[in-house]
């Protein structure tokens, strides 16, 4: 009788402890996506800032402006599925990336006081970004793990909890920059 | 620094005149030690014999040599002292100031025990604490500090016979350095060495001991990297925006390059390198000339070894929003 109701007793706090791991891990998961969205938020005030500098000083680069300033008020809307926002920013990186080489051309540009410190500001930005995307990964990695391993996994079917997408870097990311690539884009 | 001929001309004109007179009072200081010493050795003899003659027991006569071993090693320390502080004012000096006119040396202080302390790294109370070889001074943006430095505890145990005995611990003991951080951050993010060392037993289990008090763990993904160092931080995203996938390489790589154990901190804006060494740095040698090209140019190499920190870690890089 005694023996039955340990093993009882012990069967619920295995049970308990693993419902509470996985929701922990779950919670893990939203607050790093979160990070990321307070980090995304800061880089859509700083661009229109930017728009409007880069614009003083260069008369044929509207349309890399243009695409920007789009990516970014389509970005800045909400209403955007996780995996929406993820590919919009990549995209943003990338049309941010090919202007910052364009700019490169523009010596007066470059050597303004303002524009110097959004550029800074963006970089942090982007290296904060990057941060959160790297914390989010790892907190879906620990979570994936405990979805998919014996014997949470048996858990969290009950649950309904399933994999979760990484953030993948965007693909220009990953390749050498081809800077010529970038001026004819 | 500049190059190897210029070095040699630097060590021709400028140095060796103040070697001169050091090597001058070096040599007077050898002799002064072998009188000293010979005395203490020859009425050490005097003193054993006659013990062994009157057949005193074995215990006796090993503390009796070992205590004119200490007393030898004593005289010599403080015999030499002056003489050693005026090796580091004259040479040590003036070689740090060829190398980078903008640093400072105070060969008497060092990193402050509330610095070492504020690092956060080692969390052991200190019950003795020694520094020296202070050097400070801005490399280009990146302002640094580093000294060498010792932390110890103390444990104290009675042996069988009820004599108390106090034995002193190392916490650290090596070349400790705080240097300007090029990004901002908020909270604490440890990059220690790895319980790899679980092997070792003891030493291993004390390793992760320290770890335990110093926040979350954070896994990186870097294998490499995660090998080498367990890191633990405050804050998960933060801990990530220091350590860029680059930054990770450049710790990899001094690590190796160091060939020991290293430790580093973020707090307060800065960063604390800890490089565990038993190597007593800028000290002379009592018993080979001064006036030997090869000792200045090793003391050029530890000092650039350290300056390289900067660059190794790539600290001028200012290109986010701390200037």
């Amino acid at each position: 009788m005694i023996i039955g109701l340990i093993i009882l007793v012990v069967l619920a706090i295995i049970l308990f402890s693993m419902y509470n791991s996985l929701v922990g891990k779950k919670n893990m998961v939203e607050q790093a996506f979160g990070s990321i969205d307070v980090m995304c938020k800061k880089r859509y005030d700083l661009i229109p800032n930017l728009v409007a500098s880069v614009k003083q000083y260069t008369a044929h680069e509207a349309g890399t402006l243009e695409k920007v300033t789009a990516l970014r008020n389509q970005a800045a809307a909400g209403n955007l599925s996780p995996d929406e926002t993820v590919q919009l920013n990549n995209q943003l990186t990338h049309a941010l990336g090919g202007l910052m080489v364009t700019v490169e051309a523009y010596p007066e540009l470059k050597a303004n006081e303002n524009f110097l410190q959004l550029q800074r500001a963006l970089n942090e930005t982007e290296e904060q970004l990057s941060a959160s995307r790297r914390a989010f990964n790892s907190a879906v990695t620990d979570f994936n793990n405990a979805v998919e391993m014996f014997p949470t996994n048996i858990m969290a079917n009950i649950m309904h909890y399933t994999r979760r997408q990484l953030f993948e870097a965007a693909e220009q990311e990953r390749k050498n920059v081809d800077v010529e690539q970038l001026f004819n884009g | 620094m500049a190059n190897e001929q210029s070095f040699e001309q630097f060590f021709e004109s400028e140095l060796t005149p103040a070697l001169q007179p050091l090597e001058k009072q070096r040599k007077e200081l050898v002799k002064k030690i072998t009188i000293t010493c010979g005395g203490i050795a020859i009425v050490a003899i005097v003193i054993a014999i006659f013990l062994i003659v009157n057949s005193a027991n074995l215990m006796l006569l090993l503390f009796f040599v070992i205590g004119s071993f200490a007393l030898g090693a004593f005289l010599i320390k403080r015999m030499s002292s002056e003489y050693v502080f005026s090796f580091k004012t004259l040479v040590v000096e003036p070689i740090i100031q060829y190398i980078s006119p903008d640093l400072t040396y105070s060969p008497k202080s060092g990193i402050s025990e509330s610095r070492f302390r504020a690092s956060e790294i080692f969390r052991h109370s200190i019950d003795r604490y020694h520094c020296e070889d202070l050097i400070q001074g801005p490399v280009e943006q990146t302002h640094i500090n580093f000294s060498e430095l010792h932390a110890e505890y103390k444990t104290e145990s009675r042996d069988s016979k009820g004599h108390r005995q106090t034995n002193w611990h190392t916490i650290f003991k090596g070349l400790f350095f705080i240097a300007d951080f090029n990004k901002y951050f908020k909270g604490r993010t440890f990059v220690l060495p790895d319980s790899a060392e679980k092997l070792f037993g003891r030493f291993g289990q004390k390793i992760q001991e320290i770890g335990k008090s110093h926040g979350k763990l954070v896994k990186l993904e870097d294998p490499d990297f995660e090998r080498e160092f367990a890191v633990y931080s405050t804050d998960q995203v933060e801990a990530r925006y220091i350590l860029s996938p680059a930054l990770m390489r450049r710790l990899l790589k001094f690590k190796n390059k160091t060939g020991e154990k290293v430790y580093f901190s973020f707090t307060g804006g800065e960063v604390n390198i800890g490089i565990s060494s038993t190597k007593n740095r800028f000290e002379p040698k009592l018993f080979s000339t001064v006036l030997n090209i090869e000792l200045a140019r090793e003391f050029v190499e530890d000092l650039q070894m350290a300056l390289d920190v900067v660059d190794d870690l790539n600290l001028n890089t200012r290109i986010w929003t701390k200037e």
